[in-house]
């Protein structure tokens, strides 16, 4: 990608799944210089031609430059967005940010979400958070990395279990992750060690009622632990009686039990499954939305992910979480 | 410098409902995946041991495309795909099992080869993570749809992939109006990315890949993916 002046070439910049460098004529010579990033995705040095360091950036959570060394003409900074000088803001596609306020220039273009309030401010970068998240496009706060995911979603048997959200106020409770066996968040804690998986699907039902919506994670609220109530119980739990029995409902469907194995996942295991009501579980495998439960799974595995690439732990919950929050109506017989 | 300007294009896929699918639990059959030699922790890798061989859950012989994560085409549509000119793909032997047990032959794999590079960075797609040993990689969800080409890198071919969206197959409009016109049932046609779009959620829980080399035939992974350190 070429920058032009006046009709010549100024600088040029190559690209792979980032920027790459950028290639510009300093006083008749062109110069190449290599783009450094940390895990954020902002620029924090220029490397010449012959690996040696010439540039240093440092940013303070918004964006703003809080030491800077060298004095290569570069315009992509913090988040390797766009940054105009001559404004002193940075080019967010949609909309132009102000670092000295964290502020957007305009307003949001989009209406916001309402379990997010901070999504529903007009002018505010990241949801005011912006050591944690980002918003490329001017439209929507988005997380930053899969790692960001993994500090609220709950992982599945292998990987170490953190979650940011416990403590948080039970008033601010949108919605709750249902553990078998705890009481408390403490305990709820002390359980989490041994590697289940939950969803929160019901709840975020709730949260908009008629209107199951999916949410990007982290969820944008807190997440509490209640006593052990609704279907997230284990299967030995299920209710058997009555004239509409408790069947054994597994997340990651049965149809998928060896491309599951082949990936190290026991679709078996408590924390992949829940017990639903016998006529919920014909609804889930019947069709909701145009497509059913098992087929959802299949899209997501045979084009998404790929059925020779296993997704990681923490993505694989991702997508449980989002499909069951799908499937809610179906999971509760709504 | 961009040159090419954008050009109407479809994404092509299945319909992804029930019976008309493949069965999972045999195809897995022809799956071996193995973990990462120096312990990564992240996504084993599978590969597909021998021929495609599909098992359907119907009978209906006038399904002439099956889908699963590769696609089977039957031999009388390549014949009228080849007719017309189109370009982008390969095709290699196939099995189709119908679910009476009749197996045919009359069908091929069909694997798009037609390239259209790696997503743009202005789409907001963010290599998460990588991994050395094995070429794994993890990609971060689109925020912008209209950012995804760069059409610069486009081989001009009409069915054509975009890294790391491979299980997503493009086709130019003149295919599209032939597919729309033909009297094939069994495939899915949306302007531009707006099947993708409509699922966007789905793009936000990883898109784990291996090298180039397990989706493409090695002389295009080569040619394609070193350039970009993906073969």
């Amino acid at each position: 990608m070429d920058e032009i002046v006046g009709g010549v070439v100024k600088r040029a910049y190559t690209y792979g799944l980032q920027r790459i460098s950028e290639n510009q004529n300093l006083s008749g010579a062109w110069t190449p210089s290599f783009y450094g990033y940390d895990g954020a995705g902002s620029v924090r040095y220029l490397t010449s031609a012959t690996e040696a360091v010439t540039d240093t950036y440092g940013y303070d959570a918004f964006g703003n430059e809080v030491n800077h060394t060298g004095t290569t003409p570069n315009n992509y900074l913090y988040r390797g967005e766009q940054w105009d000088k001559d404004l002193g803001l940075y080019y967010l596609r949609a909309r132009y940010m102000n670092p000295l306020t964290g502020r957007f220039l305009s307003r949001d273009p989009e209406d916001g979400d309402p379990a997010g309030p901070a999504s529903l401010h007009k002018y505010l970068y990241a949801d005011g958070e912006p050591v944690d998240l980002a918003d490329p496009s001017g439209r929507a706060t988005a997380t930053r990395s899969a790692s960001e995911y993994a500090s609220l979603v709950l992982s599945i048997s292998v990987a170490p279990v953190v979650i940011n959200a416990v403590g948080a106020t039970a008033s601010a409770l949108l919605c709750a992750y249902i553990w078998e066996g705890s009481t408390t968040d403490a305990q709820a804690q002390a359980n989490l060690t041994n590697g289940y998986v939950v969803t929160a699907a019901p709840c975020l039902s709730r949260a908009v009622p008629g209107k199951p919506t999916v949410y990007p994670l982290p969820f944008p609220f807190p997440i509490v632990f209640p006593a052990p109530r609704g279907p997230f119980r284990s299967r030995n739990a299920c209710d058997k009686s009555g004239e509409d029995p408790e069947k054994w409902h597994h997340i990651v469907p049965r149809a998928e039990r060896t491309w599951a194995e082949g990936c190290g996942i026991n679709i078996d295991q408590p924390g992949l499954g829940m017990c639903i009501k016998g006529s919920c579980h014909r609804r889930i495998h019947g069709g909701s939305n145009g497509t059913n439960w098992n087929d959802a799974w299949k899209d997501q595995i045979d084009n998404v992910w790929g059925r020779g690439s296993c997704p990681s732990d923490q993505d694989l919950v991702g997508f449980a979480q989002s499909i069951a929050v799908r499937f809610a109506e179906d999971i509760l017989c709504q | 410098m961009k040159n090419m300007k954008p050009i109407p294009f479809f994404q092509f896929e299945g319909r992804y409902s029930g019976d008309l699918l493949v069965d999972s639990a045999k195809q897995q059959n022809q799956w071996r995946y193995e973990s990462c030699p120096i312990g990564g922790n992240h996504g084993r890798r599978g590969y597909r041991v021998g021929e495609l061989h599909y098992y359907l859950k119907h009978n209906r012989r006038n399904e002439h495309i099956i889908w699963g994560g590769d696609i089977a085409i039957h031999a009388s549509v390549l014949e009228n795909f080849a007719s017309e000119g189109f370009t982008g793909f390969r095709t290699k032997p196939a099995k189709i099992t119908f679910l009476d047990g009749e197996t045919s032959d009359e069908y091929r794999e069909f694997i798009v080869t037609g390239w259209a590079g790696a997503v743009q960075p202005e789409s907001g797609m963010r290599l998460l993570d990588s991994c050395a040993g094995c070429l794994w990689k993890n990609y971060g969800p689109i925020h912008d749809f209209t950012q995804v080409l760069d059409w610069d890198q486009w081989t001009g071919e009409d069915f054509f992939i975009v890294w790391p969206l491979i299980g997503h197959k493009l086709c130019t409009e003149r295919v599209a109006t032939w597919l729309e016109n033909s009297g094939i049932r069994s495939f899915s046609l949306g302007r531009g990315f707006e099947l993708l779009e409509k699922k966007r959620d789905s793009l936000n829980y990883g898109i784990p890949r291996g090298p180039l080399s397990a989706y493409l035939p090695e002389d295009l992974a080569i040619k394609y993916g070193r350039p970009l350190g993906l073969e």
